[in-house]
């Protein structure tokens, strides 16, 4: 659960659910089935989850090649996951690595779609408007962060998507980012001066004074 | 565009500015903290503002909602089976490829942590496995060659010193391997002729030659381990002075391009009643690397033409055991693939030997020739994987 108190992106399923489907994908054990639609299940009920961390960290036109990446890669080493982590977090680092290694190859074409589409921005003024100051209803500004956003490398995009977008908690965001817990807020703080100058720049470019 | 510009380099410092961010309250040292920071940097303030407002606005999206594409997993469904299809091309072409190519179109590594055991080990014998790829296109490319001419050689050491006739052509079963048995019979004898009291043979034993033809140079008919095969019952036995050359030829396999094999790491669970069935099967020693050709239950160890077996009382060897994890394969039914395949297992020089063996039942359930759903498997259409015959493979060493 998010340390802040903020609802997550995505209502999580329950994890004894997860953990059920995964026993079940498994088999129960000497000579038995396993159940092919458990897999199924699993894989539906965090879809978009999955999709929607693919589309906030490379755009809608990469995002179901991405996702559909992550999937395979989910399936392929499902029986390789530990249960150490929640299934879902699990899921989510598959699917960032897969995007992380896509911006990486990607770099220098800097310029590729990313989250600046009426796609990702539709509905986010219709709903429950976070207690701020800042114009969160315009969705201009919107766009604008979202180009800045465009502007930071992999990791610290990751890091910003996965806390203030997706609403992971600290030892979730380490987890998926696999690096230390205990360095997460200080690199979040670093992303989120990055990305404030990046809007600086943004604004530049767009001839408007800071 | 240096974006890192303005950012405190000290990391309790950050934590710190990014619990304001976020706000919440902090410990009064904290504060205190945050307070000097506040000081020395006029600018501060106004940047914490504007992150929080940028926060504000990201945290709004967590609001509209994205779904996934309705066709999602069907497109992940396609792209697992366009994966299997070209593993299965490829190794439908294996058939014709030159020799060297790899026949397998699935090895399963069953068992737990081999890889982690071995590591040191199959890294001094990685130059080993190159050296012994080198000899295997050399080999194969002469097989049938070789095998004519090792057919020749046999027919005349046979004919003329039965003593020293090449191993390979000889196989004792399981029951006549024993260490407790009675000294061998002479050359050419079978079971039925050396019965006596006490005896495995009289006990349960049916009578069983104890010489293989030597056109069965792995023991067995090809055709008769395809059908096997096809039951699941096919067992590829290993025996290894090394183990580690043995492991480091499957785990090469299981390394190959998937064009060449498609690897699914199964259930840790198979690997245990895989074992416990094929245990005592492999416990007897029934493989004749150690034991000349003529060493057979009931003949005089002392007679001309006999030798003691190398694991008799008076000349203890170790018993061969099972060792390691056994794996899987999936081949094309064909004897070619299976006569390639066994090459590629037991590569001429590299001091292994392999042979064909029967289990008791059917490992069908063991090696997964039904599709595993936690592997690439669960998407692809069952009957082009059922129709393919599959192995065991066990590795015995000392």
């Amino acid at each position: 659960m998010p340390t802040s108190g903020d609802p997550p992106a995505h209502q999580p399923h329950p994890e004894s659910d997860d953990a059920a489907l995964v026993a079940r994908i498994r088999g129960p054990g000497e000579g038995a089935k396993a159940d092919p639609e458990a897999l199924e299940s699993l894989l539906r009920r965090h879809q978009d989850l999955l999709f929607a961390t693919c589309q906030r960290m490379v755009g809608p036109r990469d995002a179901a090649d991405l996702c559909q990446t992550a999937l395979v890669k989910i399936i392929q080493g499902l029986s390789g996951f530990d249960g150490r982590a929640q299934f879902s977090t699990w899921a989510v680092r598959i699917a960032m690595n897969a995007c992380l290694s896509h911006l990486r190859a990607e770099r220098l074409r800097r310029h590729a779609a990313l989250p600046d589409s009426e796609e990702v921005l539709a509905g986010a003024g219709s709903n429950r408007e976070p207690a701020s100051t800042s114009n969160v209803q315009d969705p201009v500004e919107r766009r604008r962060l979202l180009r800045a956003l465009d502007r930071l490398d992999g990791e610290q995009r990751a890091m910003i998507v996965l806390r203030d977008v997706q609403g992971l908690d600290y030892a979730q965001i380490a987890a998926v980012l696999e690096v230390a817990e205990g360095t997460v807020k200080s690199r979040l703080f670093r992303a989120r001066e990055a990305l404030r100058t990046a809007m600086t720049a943004v604004l530049k470019d767009d001839g408007v004074n800071s | 565009m240096n974006v890192r510009a303005n950012i405190p380099a000290d990391d309790a410092l950050a934590a710190l500015l990014e619990d304001l961010v976020e706000g919440r309250a902090l410990a009064p040292s904290g504060q205190a903290r945050v307070d000097a920071a506040l000081a020395a940097d006029p600018a501060l303030a106004g940047r914490l503002s504007a992150m929080r407002a940028q926060r504000a606005v990201l945290v709004s999206l967590r609001h509209a909602p994205i779904q996934a594409p309705a066709d999602l997993l069907a497109r992940a469904q396609s792209a697992l089976e366009r994966e299997e299809r070209e593993a299965l091309l490829g190794l439908a072409a294996s058939e014709h490829r030159t020799a060297g190519s790899i026949p397998a179109s699935r090895v399963e590594f069953t068992g737990p942590g081999v890889l982690a055991r071995l590591t040191p080990v199959v890294r001094v014998l990685r130059p080993i496995a190159a050296a012994a790829a080198i000899i295997l296109v050399a080999g194969l490319s002469l097989w049938g060659v070789r095998t004519l001419v090792q057919r020749a050689s046999d027919t005349l050491a046979k004919s003329s010193d039965p003593d020293v006739g090449p191993i390979e052509d000889h196989a004792i079963t399981p029951e006549l391997a024993r260490n407790d048995l009675p000294a061998a019979p002479a050359p050419g004898e079978t079971l039925a002729g050396t019965d006596a009291p006490g005896s495995p043979a009289e006990i349960d034993t049916p009578p069983a030659p104890t010489i293989v033809a030597a056109e069965h140079p792995f023991g067995m008919p090809l055709d008769r381990a395809l059908a096997l095969a096809g039951e699941g019952r096919l067992v590829i036995r290993i025996r290894a002075a090394e183990e580690g050359v043995a492991l480091t030829i499957l785990e090469n396999m299981l390394a190959r391009p998937r064009a060449d094999r498609a690897v699914a790491r199964v259930n840790d669970a198979w690997a245990g009643p895989m074992l416990a069935i094929l245990s005592p099967r492999i416990e007897p020693d029934p493989l004749p690397d150690s034991i000349p050709p003529t060493t057979v239950a009931g003949s005089d160890p002392n007679a001309p033409g006999t030798a003691a077996p190398a694991h008799a009382p008076g000349n203890p060897l170790p018993s061969w055991r099972l060792a390691g994890a056994p794996y899987a394969v999936h081949f094309n039914p064909g004897e070619r693939t299976l006569k390639a395949l066994l090459g590629v297992l037991a590569p001429s020089g590299s001091g292994l030997r392999a042979s064909l063996d029967e289990a008791p039942r059917s490992l069908k359930e063991e090696l997964g020739a039904d599709p595993d759903p936690a592997a690439i498997l669960w998407w692809s259409n069952p009957t082009l994987w059922d129709a393919r015959p599959s192995a065991a493979i066990v590795i015995e060493t000392r």
